[in-house]
């Protein structure tokens, strides 16, 4: 019997990313590819589902299966995915646009439902793709090619939104620390249910406001990944949500692990009775008539 | 004597019970032998607006709920006589409940029948719950059609014994009882309605339209149902969870309708059976992720139930206007197949059959139906309802073994790839070696995102290929019907198949000669077939339910000689009667008699 050998970040590349150098969503992709081959999760039982934008992209460059859909719809099909075949290790990717603006809903009803999926959000707080206009997270005031008065709506918090919707996994990565992503990753891919990694992923052409060094000086490790330290209990969401509201009360960026909440059964066994859809047969049984008697 | 062929019309306020009332005279007619169908026509409203629903009953099998004029008017109260009394035939009856206020004036036709019932007070003084006034009613009919009272006892206490337990099925008993008899007492029958048993009777289901879609598509392999309530195809929804976790399935009740499309077609990616259900405003919601679907190729059946629009319309009541959406909605070259079921045997089947489409020729297949056929229910015989010869065809789907032998072969798996007839083989993730990109963008043969000019063209000209040629071409759609004979032809599809095919037998007995055809499969046309009918027709008459005459535009689409082609159009939310057809029919035909 051969003996299997560990993957590697490589087996899972594709086509080289088209993205600007510098770019956030590099570090993403390296890190999503570091923690797949870390958990030995072969690419055909992957499935990225990427939404629209330059995030979006991200199924385009790794090697799974991809499904590269529309704008703000990730959540649905990343979901229907695992109801179908929980099998698949389901990674869903977008961005601040794609995940909270257009489909914002559906991401509130994904941390309700509590899938076992990963949503990881490329978080740029502008709108890149489509050359720089404000992004549900751009900040008050961030004057920008659709906003050249000033930002004036307040910024959505999605760690927040998560926390306050039942999400059970939830992380913020930044990606100016690259070695720290593919750690946060592996937790909230094994997580079971549904995880949601909110990733700083600065945006160097068009937000020349919240760049690199920016994001360094405002940001702040609220557990042990960089030297910081953990002083709340990371299985309270109560205690979760007011070190949120403590760090932001500080101008500052919570970054880390925020919260995980375990033994709270994942959404896809509650919603599967015995057998999976993919494993249950196309003929009917005789009850099919049985059932049709009601009729008579 | 009329016998075994009555239109009753039970008119009430929603919550005033008509809908059990029909329903319980449906079982009684049933246990009788004969065949039925209804005609809902209710608010969108809980409670206190004018609601009512017609149930017909007759010894020939029937097709459709809604005849031109009523045999019985039930009215629970005044203003429901106002609302109906010119639906009433002559020699018709009204039922009223005079307990509120008594009927005058206008309200008081000499040609009908009137037998007054103080229902409610009755209800209310004899049996003390109110509610129960419809089934005192149904003792009274039960009465006046000379149907056997213990017959009908029986049935009746049957069915509330099993659905509500012995104390409820007690007093619906007595309530059945105090009506009965105060009709025997009170009222003299002076109509020419009855009611008798059947001589040979088969075995029937009396069964919505909605249910035997929703049954279908188990039949049909559907193993994942993703929807947002909505009227009139929330009915769906209700059986399919019920159902389907009994087969394996899943069922989700998404946060909206754009979500709801996203999982099925999430789910028909991951390579099960996969529908989603809908009225017009879903569907306009749902209509970019239909393209997603054409896009990337992906399996999907859309349950389409019309009602009246646009924007919320009418949200119960009937229509056949998204003909135009379900055919062209959506940006984009988006070929995708439209099927339409005409009665309730084929809501059944075309649920089968689209599921087999889909996965063939792995596109968006849109099940149009309308609210008739929706939500009203239609006695069918057993038989028809046959899930022994149905075939389950996935296409070109690969197995793991196929594809690992294909790869072995040296040959490249390619999700995507350019074939002759534009069908590609399929994988689903988790099989080795089968990895692709379901892609939005334009893409390669692999799924690989491009915009090559060369690339792009040959990919979207494939997804043209396989719907307009191979599909086309194929024996899969399902096929268009011919009718009958004469050279006056109709043309219709969805629920006016019941209207056509009754008004035919009606121009039958005065030697009126039309024929008929029934398109079941809307897009993409079979323009041969409708080409040829209507050059065997002196005129054409495209009956359908909608303003713009969106259907017989499409026909002109195609048909150069457009004075041929004449539409029959109705837009008042209620479904044509084949009067209204019957008439339009004898107007073509004394125009060509002028002509000639």
């Amino acid at each position: 019997m051969a003996v299997e050998t560990k993957l590697k970040p490589t087996d899972f590349d594709s086509h080289f990313p088209t993205w600007c150098p510098g770019c956030g969503d590099f570090a993403v992709l390296l890190g999503l590819k570091k923690a797949l081959a870390e958990l030995n999760i072969k690419p055909h039982e992957v499935v990225v589902v990427s939404g629209i934008g330059c995030s979006g992209k991200l199924s385009d460059y790794i090697k799974a299966y991809g499904f590269h859909g529309i704008h703000g719809r990730t959540m649905p099909v990343a979901q229907a995915i695992k109801l179908v075949n929980p099998n698949l290790t389901v990674i869903a990717v977008g961005g601040d646009g794609d995940g909270f603006a257009i489909g914002g809903n559906h991401f509130i009803h994904a941390c309700r439902r509590n899938i076992d999926i990963t949503y990881i959000v490329m978080d740029n707080q502008i709108y890149g793709l489509t050359k720089g206009q404000a992004s549900p997270t751009s900040l008050i005031g961030h004057i920008t090619s659709s906003t050249p008065y000033g930002v004036k709506d307040s910024p959505i918090d999605p760690i927040m939104i998560a926390l306050s919707n039942g999400a059970t996994f939830v992380a913020r990565t930044f990606s100016g620390d690259g070695a720290i992503i593919p750690k946060i990753f592996i937790e909230g891919i094994k997580h079971k249910g549904f995880s949601f990694i909110d990733d700083i992923s600065p945006c160097v052409t068009f937000n020349r406001f919240n760049t690199y060094e920016w994001y360094r000086e405002h940001i702040e490790y609220v557990d042990e990944s960089k030297g910081g330290k953990r002083d709340y209990n990371v299985h309270d969401r109560l205690e979760a949500i007011d070190k949120v509201k403590e760090v932001k009360s500080r101008g500052k960026i919570p970054v880390g692990i925020i919260f995980i909440e375990e033994g709270v059964p994942s959404g896809e066994t509650q919603y599967i009775k015995d057998i999976p859809p993919i494993k249950s047969s196309l003929e009917i049984k005789e009850e099919y008539l049985e059932y049709l008697k009601q009729f008579e | 004597m009329i016998k075994n062929d009555i239109t009753i019309r039970v008119a009430g306020r929603a919550g005033d019970g008509s809908l059990t009332t029909a329903d319980i005279l449906s079982k009684v007619f049933k246990n009788l032998g004969l065949w039925l169908v209804t005609y809902k026509d209710f608010p969108s409203n809980i409670r206190g607006l004018p609601t009512n629903i017609t149930l017909r009953a007759n010894e020939k099998r029937i097709y459709y709920g809604r005849k031109d004029k009523l045999d019985y008017l039930l009215a629970f109260d005044r203003k429901n006589v106002e609302l109906h009394i010119d639906d009433v035939i002559e020699n018709g009856v009204i039922i009223y409940d005079n307990s509120n206020e008594e009927l005058t004036g206008e309200l008081i036709r000499k040609d009908i029948y009137y037998y007054y019932i103080p229902l409610q007070s009755i209800a209310k003084n004899q049996l003390g719950l109110e509610v129960i006034k419809n089934i005192i009613s149904v003792g009274a009919i039960v009465y006046l059609l000379g149907i056997d009272y213990e017959r009908a006892k029986n049935i009746i206490y049957e069915h509330f014994l099993k659905t509500k337990g012995q104390k409820i099925a007690d007093k619906n008993l007595e309530a059945f009882n105090v009506g009965y008899n105060y009709a025997k007492e009170n009222i003299k029958k002076q109509d020419n309605y009855i009611v008798e048993e059947v001589e040979e009777k088969i075995r029937t289901y009396f069964i919505m339209g909605n249910e035997a879609l929703a049954f279908g598509a188990i039949a049909g392999g559907c193993r994942f149902y993703a929807s947002y309530p909505i009227t009139p195809a929330s009915e769906v929804l209700e059986i399919l969870s019920e159902e389907l976790p009994k087969y394996g399935g899943v069922v989700v009740q998404a946060e909206d309708e754009i979500a709801s499309i996203n999982f099925a077609l999430g789910a028909g990616y991951a390579g099960v059976r996969a529908m989603t259900g809908t009225s017009g405003p879903g569907m306009s919601l749902k209509t970019e992720t239909l393209g997603l679907a054409v896009m990337n190729e992906t399996p999907i059946v859309i349950y389409l139930s019309q009602r009246a629009g646009p924007s919320t319309g009418l949200p119960t009541k009937v229509e056949q206007s998204d003909i135009y959406h379900a055919i062209f909605g959506g940006h984009g070259d988006a070929p995708r197949i439209v099927i339409a079921p005409g009665n309730v045997k084929e809501m059944f089947e075309f649920a089968i059959i689209a599921f087999n489409l889909a996965e063939k020729y792995q596109t968006p297949v849109i099940l149009l139906a309308d609210q008739v056929l929706a939500q009203n229910k239609y006695t069918i015989p057993i038989e028809e309802i046959n899930i022994k010869d149905i075939k389950i065809e996935r296409g070109k789907a690969l197995t793991q073994e196929e594809l690992n032998e294909m790869i072995s072969r040296g040959e490249k798996y390619l999700r995507y790839k350019i074939t002759q007839d534009g069908i590609s083989p399929r994988t689903i993730p988790g099989m080795e070696g089968g990895i692709f990109t379901a892609n939005s963008n334009e893409h390669e043969e692999d799924g690989y995102t491009t915009e090559d000019p060369k690339k792009r063209s040959q990919m979207l000209e494939k997804r043209i290929r396989k719907i307009y040629q191979t599909a086309r071409n194929s024996n899969d759609l399902p096929e268009d019907l011919i009718f009958g004979e004469g050279d006056v032809g109709l043309i219709g599809f969805g629920f006016t198949y019941g209207p056509i095919m009754e008004s035919m037998e009606r121009l039958e007995k005065e030697n009126i000669k039309v024929k008929f055809l029934q398109i079941r499969t809307l897009w993409p046309l079979d323009k041969e077939k409708i080409n040829s009918f209507i050059d065997s027709c002196y005129k054409v008459i495209v009956v359908e339910q909608n303003a713009q005459g969106q259907f017989s535009n499409v026909i002109k689409m195609n048909y150069s000689n457009h004075e041929k082609i004449e539409s029959l159009r109705k837009y008042d939310g209620r479904g044509f009667t084949p009067g209204d057809i019957v008439e339009k029919v004898k107007e073509v035909i004394l125009q060509e008699a002028k002509e000639v």
